[in-house]
């Protein structure tokens, strides 16, 4: 009797799980290969089973959480087919720019490709919020997803507030990440995180064509090009400390250096969706420098350019 | 293995004493005196290089008018403008670096080809820049902290490594011109291999070493240019004050011991000149490839003959030819973006490409191939490899690492097997056979045991084009990707063709010529990769050829594809007897040797294309099997086919399996793990001596 009991139990939960779907009673099996689908996915409340290279996306991504629980699939480009397989992903997640694999891994799961960078949307912070709604729509935590976009929001708004404050102006940024000691990978505004500061209000500096993913390899000479800026620049370094620096003398000469415009902010992933931005929009504003140094600086360089305008 | 490598040992000359810099001159016959002809050496590079400085002046004045230029230099930097601080900090260390780099090198080429007595010895052709760039690679992995002590010393001691190994597998062979350039290409294409690996693996980490592969010159401030030229300069007074001992190692190691020097530490002397002077070259700017090789044989062709003459022009040479480059690049669309390192070698392979025509080498006839001993019962060996191939089978299907270990036969999910498992199997097992194939047919055309697809850089050719198809077209489908491939593999072998009327196939022409190419090809896959561009990797990847995206229909047709492509040259096998007999004994047995090659050729080109598309340019089983085949005793053309393709095929399954399951989860291309097993093996039968 208990038996049948439990069937018809089971059935009807069955039958109610049909019914609500595509939300899932439980917590979707993802692989995510794609890294900003994959730290979206943990931050709407799925955390993936499986991502590629996690052992780098420590490093890279600074103290972004993604627990001891998730199985490293390998290289992003060449993820370990066997091994996922082994996982038993309900779906899996990529980026167009691993489509190449999709015909493989469709064969392992349902595979859904999440564009958080899109040739036909230069504005990235868009197209990560179109990504991070499409992905929560996917997992069935929409309610999620609205929550993060909106926090987002707040956060970048919360980031115009301590940059900006109440002037009216505000010194252009570049952002970078050194590449060796005489390059820097120069983030353009269809960066994630370019694309963010634009929607706090905050300018850019880096004018200048860059890549699909919102970065360019440049030559640091390039940062002469608007003097005014400030410099910020994410870690890990390519070499043991920003001292390797010294030698270099055009970046001793810049007038941001040479000012003291220059923020270095601990590791975040560059091409990342939501919650890199929002971490990186929080290591902002904690190390953004105190307004008093800061504003004697700008009237400093404010005379310098009267001086020569004499 | 001995007698098949005897080709090496046999290019030597039997005398020392009357052998002047191992027997190399130049076609172009110098007539003139040796001090007539220093001077007009020394007075055009001089003329080049001053040439060039008023380009380079030129351009200086365009940013800074001259009468300016004293006070840009001596006043404060802090009330300098911009365009000022640019000038000063960029442009002017820029031209100074070009030039003191490229005296580097030509120098250090100068130094390697007397001292070795080879004209085509370099830093590149030794491995010492690639052995350089692989110890800065494994040192910025797992020991930062040593480069604090100064990253010249840590490519010093890899260029140490890379060159010592290369000298230590010449000298077994005799030091013979062709086994050290053998060696130094072994030995740089294992360290590109295991660089290529640690890339793929730690991309983000490496970033910084992809823009010292393409070697950049660009600059922001003095210290380089402070650093390099006392460095120089001590080195360039050594060189003055070895130079007349170094000069009397030409006549014999008894004049330099009258000298009251000893021979053996003059060598060792000129070498690690050489290999320092490379090592900060790669420290300070990276990898630069062609300068120096090329400076010193411009040097010889414009007729410098003694030594300090021609150590001097080729370093002015150098400097010439890099400060060429490095004007170019200001002009090309895009500006400083492009690394000149990569470019020098882009622009200057046909250049090398024709001094490698002219320097006239010691060759040993075409037809000196020994055939080894042949195998009393074939057949049985036949077998036998065939039962081998099968445990292989075994082993690359049921062996592996999953989540909780190693497993056997997926703890029997076979359908995991049948169908994630044997597509990349069966791709390895037919690329394998189709390089095999490949190299049995071109080692038998050619008559030479050292032509392979790689080494004649027929897969380097094919890996060009897709790097060209990958960057303009790049949603090419695989289709269109082996016509591409197949293309450009039969414009190398027409250019071949043509070429080697006036070569007949000698060996070391051949290797030449591949290595021309593939300096090409390295030199155009690093320029890619310096862009900082992520597809970058995604090329890189592909270019190494993994079995990743073979599915099982790819990969059945793959193997039918190679059956019939050993079906069809089944009825050339009586062509392939005769070849290596030399074509005088092939048309007397009736064969018209024009056509024949043609349509061996043909056939060789569509196999290397095909397999390097799905096992990347270098894997050397084009190489190795058909030498694994002989060193066994298949000797006859039909026996030997079989017996390579089932070594191909068997070396090709081990590195597909070793390749997934080394650095579980991440995997391995298995073109990159079979050169590692191909060069590896190469390495060994250099060292074992006769």
């Amino acid at each position: 009797m208990g038996g049948v009991m439990r069937l018809i139990t089971s059935c009807l939960l069955w039958l109610g799980l049909m019914w609500a779907a595509p939300v899932w009673a439980t917590v979707p099996r993802v692989v995510a290969l794609d890294w900003a689908c994959a730290e979206t996915a943990q931050a709407l409340g799925v955390t993936p089973v499986g991502m590629s290279q996690l052992a780098d996306y420590r490093i890279w991504s600074g103290e972004m959480p993604m627990p001891d629980s998730v199985v490293d699939v390998g290289l992003r480009m060449e993820s370990n087919l066997e091994l996922i397989r082994a996982l038993r992903p309900d779906f899996i997640l990529i980026s167009p720019m691993q489509q190449g694999a999709e015909p493989l891994l469709r064969r392992i799961a349902p595979v859904h490709v999440v564009a958080f960078n899109s040739e036909l949307q230069p504005d990235s912070y868009l197209q990560a919020r179109q990504a991070t709604r499409e992905l929560a729509r996917l997992l069935g935590r929409e309610a999620q997803g609205e929550s993060l976009l909106r926090e987002t929001e707040q956060e970048l708004q919360q980031l115009r507030q301590a940059l900006v404050g109440d002037s009216r102006t505000m010194r252009p940024l570049y952002l970078l990440r050194f590449a060796d000691r005489r390059h820097g990978w120069m983030l353009g505004a269809n960066s994630l995180f370019g694309g963010g500061l634009a929607a706090a209000g905050i300018p850019l500096a880096w004018q200048q064509s860059t890549n699909l993913w919102g970065f360019t390899t440049a030559p640091l000479t390039a940062l002469m090009a608007e003097p005014e800026a400030m410099i910020i620049y994410i870690a890990p370094l390519p070499f043991p400390d920003m001292d390797a620096l010294v030698d270099n003398q055009l970046w001793q000469h810049l007038p941001a250096v040479r000012e003291g415009r220059v923020v270095g902010l601990p590791p975040v992933w560059l091409g990342n969706g939501l919650p890199s931005l929002r971490y990186f929009s929080r290591l902002l504003v904690a190390h953004w420098p105190q307004p008093g140094p800061l504003a004697a600086v700008a009237s400093g360089a404010d005379r310098r350019i009267a001086g020569e305008t004499h | 293995m001995s007698h098949h490598l005897d080709v090496l040992t046999e290019q030597r000359r039997p005398s020392t004493a009357t052998q002047s810099s191992a027997g190399l001159s130049f076609s172009v016959e110098q007539k003139n005196s040796s001090a007539a002809g220093d001077t007009r050496a020394l007075v055009l590079a001089v003329l080049a290089l001053l040439l060039l400085l008023a380009l380079a002046l030129g351009r200086l004045t365009n940013e800074v008018p001259f009468a300016q230029w004293l006070e840009t230099l001596s006043s404060s930097s802090q009330q300098l403008g911009l365009e000022a601080l640019l000038w000063r900090f960029t442009l002017l260390p820029q031209l100074t670096i070009a030039v003191l780099v490229g005296a580097a090198l030509g120098a250090a080429g100068a130094l390697l080809q007397q001292g070795l007595r080879n004209p085509l010895a370099a830093p590149e052709t030794l491995g010492i820049q690639g052995g350089g760039l692989l110890a800065l690679a494994l040192v910025v992995l797992y020991q930062p902290l040593w480069l604090t002590h100064g990253a010249e010393w840590v490519a010093f001691a890899g260029g140490l490594l890379a060159a010592g190994l290369v000298l230590a597998l010449a000298a077994r062979r005799q030091n013979s011109p062709l086994a050290l350039l053998l060696a130094g290409m072994l030995v740089s294409l294992l360290s590109g291999s295991l660089l290529t690996i640690l890339l793929l693996n730690h991309d983000l980490a490496l970033v910084s070493l992809l823009a010292m592969n393409a070697g950049s010159l660009t600059q922001d401030g003095w210290q380089p240019v402070q650093y390099l030229w006392p460095r120089l300069l001590i080195v360039g007074v050594l060189m003055v004050l070895i130079a007349r001992p170094l000069r009397l190692l030409e006549v014999g190691d008894q004049a330099v011991r009258s000298f009251g020097v000893s021979p053996a530490f003059l060598r060792l002397l000129t070498m690690l000149l050489a290999i320092y002077l490379s090592a900060t070259v790669v420290s300070q700017v990276g990898v630069i490839s062609f300068v120096a090789l090329a400076a010193p044989l411009l040097a010889r062709m414009t007729g410098a003959q003694r030594l300090l003459p021609r150590l001097i022009c080729a370093a002015l040479l150098g400097s010439a030819l890099l400060l060429v480059t490095d004007l170019l690049v200001a002009w090309l669309p895009g500006g400083g973006e492009w690394a000149t390192g990569s470019l020098v070698a882009l622009l200057g392979a046909p250049l090398l490409f024709w001094l490698v025509l002219r320097v006239r080498l010691p060759e040993a006839p075409a037809t000196a191939v020994s055939l080894g001993i042949r195998h009393q019962h074939p057949h049985r060996l036949l077998w036998g490899i065939g039962v081998l191939c099968l445990c292989g089978l075994g082993v690359g299907l049921g062996l592996a690492r999953d989540a909780e270990g190693w497993s056997w036969f997926a703890r029997g999910d076979w359908s995991l097997i049948a169908q994630w498992r044997l597509p990349r199997v069966l791709a390895a097992l037919a690329a394998g056979g189709m390089l095999a194939l490949a190299g049995v047919l071109i080692q038998r055309l050619t008559g030479n045991p050292l032509a392979s697809p790689e080494v004649l850089g027929i897969s380097s050719s094919c890996g060009l084009g897709l790097i060209l198809l990958g960057l303009f077209y790049p949603q090419a489908s695989r289709p269109l990707q082996l016509l591409v491939a197949s293309l450009s593999a039969l414009a190398l072998l027409a250019l071949l063709l043509v070429w080697s009327r006036r070569a007949q196939f000698a060996p070391l022409r051949l290797l030449l010529c591949g290595m021309t190419v593939t300096a090409l090809f390295a030199a155009s896959q690093s320029l890619v990769l310096g862009s900082g561009d992520p597809r970058g990797l995604q090329l890189l990847s592909w270019m190494s050829g993994s079995t990743y995206y073979v599915t099982a229909e790819l990969g059945w047709s793959l193997l039918v594809v190679m059956t019939l492509l050993l079906a069809l040259s089944w009825p050339l096998t009586r062509w392939l007897e005769l070849f290596p007999l030399g074509p005088v004994a092939a048309s007397s047995f009736g064969v018209d040797p024009a056509r024949s090659r043609l349509v061996i050729l043909l056939l060789a080109a569509v196999l290397s294309a095909a397999s390097t598309l799905l096992v990347g340019p270098i894997s050397f089983i084009g190489l190795l099997a058909p030498h694994l085949a002989r060193r066994l005793g298949f000797c006859r053309a039909r026996e030997q086919l079989l017996g390579a393709v089932g070594c191909g095929m068997l070396v090709m399954l081990l590195a597909d399996w070793a390749g997934r399951q080394w650095l579980f989860p991440d995997q391995i291309p298995a073109g990159l793990m079979a050169s590692l097993l191909g060069g590896g093996y190469f390495m060994l039968s250099l060292w074992r001596r006769g």
